[in-house]
């Protein structure tokens, strides 16, 4: 049994069953109250819960990142909502310095059961401070776990167990998928951390692609399979901690590996998941891995400059079938 | 009447040859017909008839060199004919336009261009996959870098180049050619490089196996449960007599003749796509009962197809028995780096003169012929003859040793 | 600062508590002088910042505090910790490096935490430990407790962003935090009076709709006197408060440190003569509250207590090379951390 929702009302279905099941549970961030979040992610939330659950803070994302922290070794399980991952670059203290490291300070003493969620993606003009995919460096420091579901119900499914992970979690959700309708099941359901989902099977190369990319790629393997090339499609689902196993398998069976996702090539969550690999698949590739992300540069601001530099369904073709060309 | 040697065209897939060796040189006499250079095709290595007799002038194509076939390699003529005009024209067909005329210069020139072809093959790329495919079929990655003309070599080139190899079987004017490769061609060179190497000498003697025989049929019966051959019994001897005469356990490596300290006894094994030589360890060390287990191991292993690259290196010594096919003598190749190798023949029953109680009578025995060859760059006559003596010597006179 | 020391006797505090005062501050003062020692000594690596001169604070501060409450402390830590009943022993041995140190050997000096007591850790970033100590009075005040958070921070860290929007925050939703500045002038090298506008940094708890009070940082019980105001306001549901010590750090910045190059001589001396320690002990013995026997025998008391902790550090061993990659993640049982 399946019902049709958009990907905000998904996220907030997680939040609502979350906090509903465990008293602890609290969400708090910019907007989320009586707006009832930025993206619609909390709408009813307040009303149903109360104002110290649902909390509206001021424009202090450094601090109440800081203070969820606190929460966190009390006794509460917060959700923090940080409206753009651009932002947490304010809050870069509190959760690379703080929040990522005090377990391991402590020598153990405390867990930290705390999720970060926060939104990625280029396509609506917001321009360079707006529209950026920072997950890399999330998945650089030591002591976050980072989830990146592609559909609306893999990140309910993620989402709920994100948040009774004992673990600081960010969860990374797509800002143009908001608004889209999907299909969820109906009833209670989670996703394991650490599994990535096989998408559609493919035997001549296998896409790892991130996010919205995933559901770009299934859409471009249709194309792809009327000129004779099936791709494999992977979700990695979570970055940190990587399914290895799952990717490892899939590269030994194709020989070629295009790794796709939305965040600067330099550097790019690309790069890590190749050299994590490579050690398993350095014989089994046929051909040199190849990745798809945004170039180097900001994201303008104009449409006609934007949207030629976001991966997409018709790059991923194109790129693909120039590896089975060469 | 000056004419050229052409690279022949034949099969009809065949487009280009390589020269692979020159079996005359530049002012050797020809006859009608002679073998004068081998070429290789896609599929095999074959001779090439001189068009007409007369003097070799000139080589234009030297070893190792790949042209397309009907061009010019070589110009046969009378010994004082101008052939100035048909080389000129040769080497304007052969595209070798900084080909200077005169011969040494030439060669030198036939050779840096030989040499740069192969540079350039061999700087082919081949991933990393394509290169674990090739291994594992048995591919010779310089020979598939110089056959396929792609750039970078990937897994379905090596696949369709190992069918297409499996799949040459042509059929034409009365022959069938299947391609030289693999565990074939690996023995082959194996034993063109020993036989060419080392000066083969042999000696054969008829060693009386009546009373080894008896032993082996009445005596050990009652005494060790397992089933001793005479192969084992054989091969107990021989590792005795090397261990009491070591200079027969060595080789010749790296400018040192190496004297092993320990008896690896190679066991000859034929299988239907070719010869296996599984090691029996310190056979020196062994007692009949030891030995005789680890050799039908070893053996069965090798049937089996389960041997493990450590089963087959490192023996210092090899036993070759043919005697279950009915061969009365032969001499084996000496399988490199080692310096010698005994073939046993099989046992023959026929009428010998022996001598009882002083008196010469005939009588019918078990009559087995045994040749050793020997490398004679390491072993001498008279050390061989003397190894045959005592293997005769225990052969004939078990009891003395084994109990 | 004159001596303006007001009568023990009008505090109307009993003899146990205050001799529990001093003892606290006395146990201070030996281990720090102990990490100078052990410092000096070779062996001890990284840095300590010595809480030496502000004993009074920690002191006066913790007094109020109950087993239930919280503390966040600062990168010069070691006086909270004390003062809240922490182990000495695992102290000392967190500051060797030693595997029966709090935290392993895996924090050091900065980093020591103990959450059984509430001590929420000490911190190296400065002024990060303020939103923490926000966040638990937050989860105090949703949990319908009436447990305190002390928020302890220095005058640098009041200049850090993190102060503006805690104190903001707490305010604006009454949450149970006392936020304790202590002012040493000095933050390293820089004067605090030369790169802030409002020196008195009480002053800024106007602009919060909060109380604000300065306070003798090196009087123990007038700082023991204001903050209980502020523990009963907040138990009270009636929000934070924003008290300021100004005292002296008489050492340098961390152990090694001179402390001379950037601080002037008269300030210094005059400091030095108001010790909080050796005036406390002036006063109890003036005012014949105790006598000299009894004090000594805390002090020797509290040398004791801080020769074994030394003791028990030093003969401890190093954790595993292996013990580096534990403890990152929390995993149920029988999954590998990665």
């Amino acid at each position: 049994m399946t019902k049709k929702i958009t990907y905000a009302q998904a996220i907030c279905e997680a939040i609502d069953e979350e906090m509903a099941r465990d008293k602890n549970v609290l969400i708090l961030g910019e907007d989320v109250g009586v707006l009832g979040g930025n993206f619609k992610t909390a709408m009813g939330l307040q009303e149903k819960y109360g104002d110290l659950r649902v909390k509206d803070t001021p424009i202090s994302e450094n601090s109440f990142l800081g203070m969820s922290l606190g929460m966190a070794l009390t006794g509460l399980r917060p959700i923090v909502e940080i409206m753009f991952s651009d932002f947490l670059l304010l809050a870069a203290d509190q959760l690379l310095n703080q929040i990522a490291k005090i377990r391991y300070m402590s020598g153990g003493q405390v867990k930290v059961p705390l999720t970060v969620r926060t939104t990625i993606g280029a396509g609506r003009s917001s321009a360079a401070q707006h529209s950026q995919s920072l997950h890399a460096i999330m998945c650089h420091i030591p002591g976050l776990k980072v989830v990146i579901p592609s559909s609306a119900a893999e990140a309910k499914g993620l989402l709920k167990t994100a948040i009774r992970e004992d673990n600081p979690v960010v969860f990374i959700e797509h800002k143009m998928e908001y608004n889209q309708l999907y299909e969820i099941p109906e009833g209670e359901y989670t996703i394991p951390l650490g599994k990535a989902n096989v998408l559609r099977e493919g035997s001549d190369i296998t896409v790892i692609a991130t996010s919205n990319l995933a559901l770009k790629a299934v859409k471009a393997a249709d194309e792809l399979a009327k000129e004779g090339i099936e791709i494999e499609v992977i979700d990695p689902r979570t970055l940190i901690p990587l399914d290895r196993d799952t990717l490892i398998a899939s590269v030994k069976k194709t020989g070629k590996v295009l790794i796709a996702d939305e965040g600067y090539e330099r550097c790019n969550i690309a790069a890590e998941i190749v050299m994590d690999l490579m050690p398993d698949i350095f014989y089994d590739l046929d051909n040199p891995p190849e990745r798809l992300c945004l170039p180097n540069f900001p994201l303008p601001f104009s449409p006609a400059l934007e949207f030629p530099l976001i991966p997409d369904q018709q790059k991923l073709y194109k790129k693909i079938k120039k590896i089975f060309e060469g | 009447m000056a004419k050229y040697i052409i690279m022949p065209k034949l099969g009809f897939n065949m487009d280009q040859g390589t020269v692979v060796r020159w079996l005359k040189k530049e002012g050797d006499t020809i006859k009608e017909r002679e073998e004068i250079l081998e070429i290789e095709t896609d599929k095999t290595i074959m001779p090439v008839e001189a068009p007409c007799p007369g003097i070799l002038r000139k080589i234009l194509v030297g070893e190792g060199e790949t042209i397309a076939v009907a061009l010019p390699i070589g110009i046969i003529a009378e010994e004082k004919e101008d052939i100035q005009l048909l080389i000129e024209e040769a080497v304007r067909r052969l595209e070798k336009k900084d080909q200077p005329i005169t011969s040494p210069k030439g060669e030198e020139t036939n050779e840096k261009v030989a040499l740069a072809k192969t540079q350039l093959t061999l700087n082919k790329k081949v991933s990393p996959r394509a290169q674990r495919k090739a291994k594992e079929l048995g591919l010779d990655l310089t020979q598939m870098k110089q056959d396929l003309k792609v750039d970078t070599i990937n897994e379905k080139d090596v696949l369709n180049y190992y069918k297409k190899q499996q799949d040459t079987t042509v059929k034409m004017k009365g022959l069938t050619s299947i391609p030289y490769t693999g565990m074939r061609k690996i023995i082959g060179d194996r034993l063109s490089q020993s036989k060419f190497t080392a000066p083969h000498l042999y000696f054969t003697c008829s060693v009386d196996m009546t009373l080894a025989q008896q032993l082996l049929i009445t005596k050990l019966k009652g005494l060790i449960s397992e089933k001793i051959t005479i192969n084992d019994l054989i091969l107990l001897v021989t590792a005795k007599v090397l261990g009491e005469q070591p200079k027969l356990n060595c080789s010749l490596l790296d400018g040192n003749i190496v004297y092993y300290h320990r008896v690896n006894l190679g066991l000859a094994v034929a299988l239907e796509e070719g010869l296996m030589v599984p090691v029996l360890r310190n056979a020196d060390s062994k007692n009949l009962r030891d030995l005789s287990q680890e050799a039908h191991r070893l053996i069965q292993l090798a049937r089996e197809r389960k041997l493990a690259p450590e089963d087959y290196q490192g023996s210092t010594f090899t036993v070759s028995n043919l005697g279950m096919y009915g061969i009365e003598q032969f001499t084996a190749i000496i399988n490199p780096p080692e310096a010698a190798i005994l073939s046993i023949g099989e046992i023959k029953r026929i009428p010998t003169v022996i001598e009882t109680n002083g008196k010469e009578e005939i009588a019918v025995r078990s009559i087995m012929k045994v040749t050793i060859s020997v490398d004679h760059r390491l072993i001498d006559g008279i050390v061989a003859a003397k190894f045959l003596k005592d293997i005769r010597k225990y052969l004939e006179f078990p009891e003395k040793f084994i109990l | 600062m004159e001596s303006n020391f007001k009568p023990i006797k009008s505090y109307n505090l009993n003899k146990d508590t205050l001799l529990k005062m001093y003892f606290i501050m006395t146990k201070i003062r030996d281990f720090e002088n102990a990490i100078t020692d052990v410092y000096s000594r070779g062996l001890m690596n990284g840095l300590a910042h010595l809480y030496i001169g502000e004993e009074a604070i920690a002191s006066g501060v913790c007094s109020n505090l109950t087993s239930q409450d919280y503390a966040v402390s600062t990168h010069r830590g070691h006086g909270h910790l004390i003062a809240q009943g922490a182990d000495l022993k695992k102290m000392m041995a967190e500051v060797l490096g030693r595997k029966t140190g709090y935290c392993k050997g895996k924090g050091g000096s900065m980093h020591i935490m103990d959450i059984s007591k509430g001590i929420l850790g000490a911190n190296g970033i400065v002024g990060a430990g303020i939103p923490m100590a926000t966040g638990a009075a937050y989860s105090a005040k949703y949990r319908g407790t009436d447990q305190v958070v002390v928020s302890f921070f220095g005058d640098g860290a009041s200049n850090q962003g993190t102060f503006h929007e805690s104190i903001n925050m707490a305010a604006a939703w009454k949450l149970p935090v006392v936020y304790v500045c202590e002012n040493n002038f000095f933050g390293i090298s820089v004067d605090i009076r030369k790169v802030t506008g409002n020196p008195n940094i009480a002053d800024r708890a106007f602009g919060y709709g909060i109380p604000g009070v300065a306070v003798d940082g090196n009087d123990v019980l007038e700082v023991y006197r204001v903050t209980h105001t502020a523990f009963v306001r907040a138990r009270k549901g009636e929000g934070p408060t924003l008290i300021e010590c100004k005292t002296y750090r008489q050492k340098g910045h961390h152990a090694g440190d001179p402390g001379t190059a950037y601080r002037l001589e008269e300030e210094k001396k005059a400091w030095m003569k108001r010790d909080p320690i050796k005036t406390f002990k002036e006063r109890l013995i003036k005012e014949e509250i105790i006598n000299k026997k009894e004090i000594e025998n805390l002090e020797k008391e509290s040398r004791k207590l801080i020769e074994e902790a030394v003791q028990f550090a030093e003969n401890s061993s190093f954790p595993e090379p292996e013990e580096a990659y534990q403890d990152l993640f929390y995993e149920k049982e029988g999954v590998k951390e990665r």
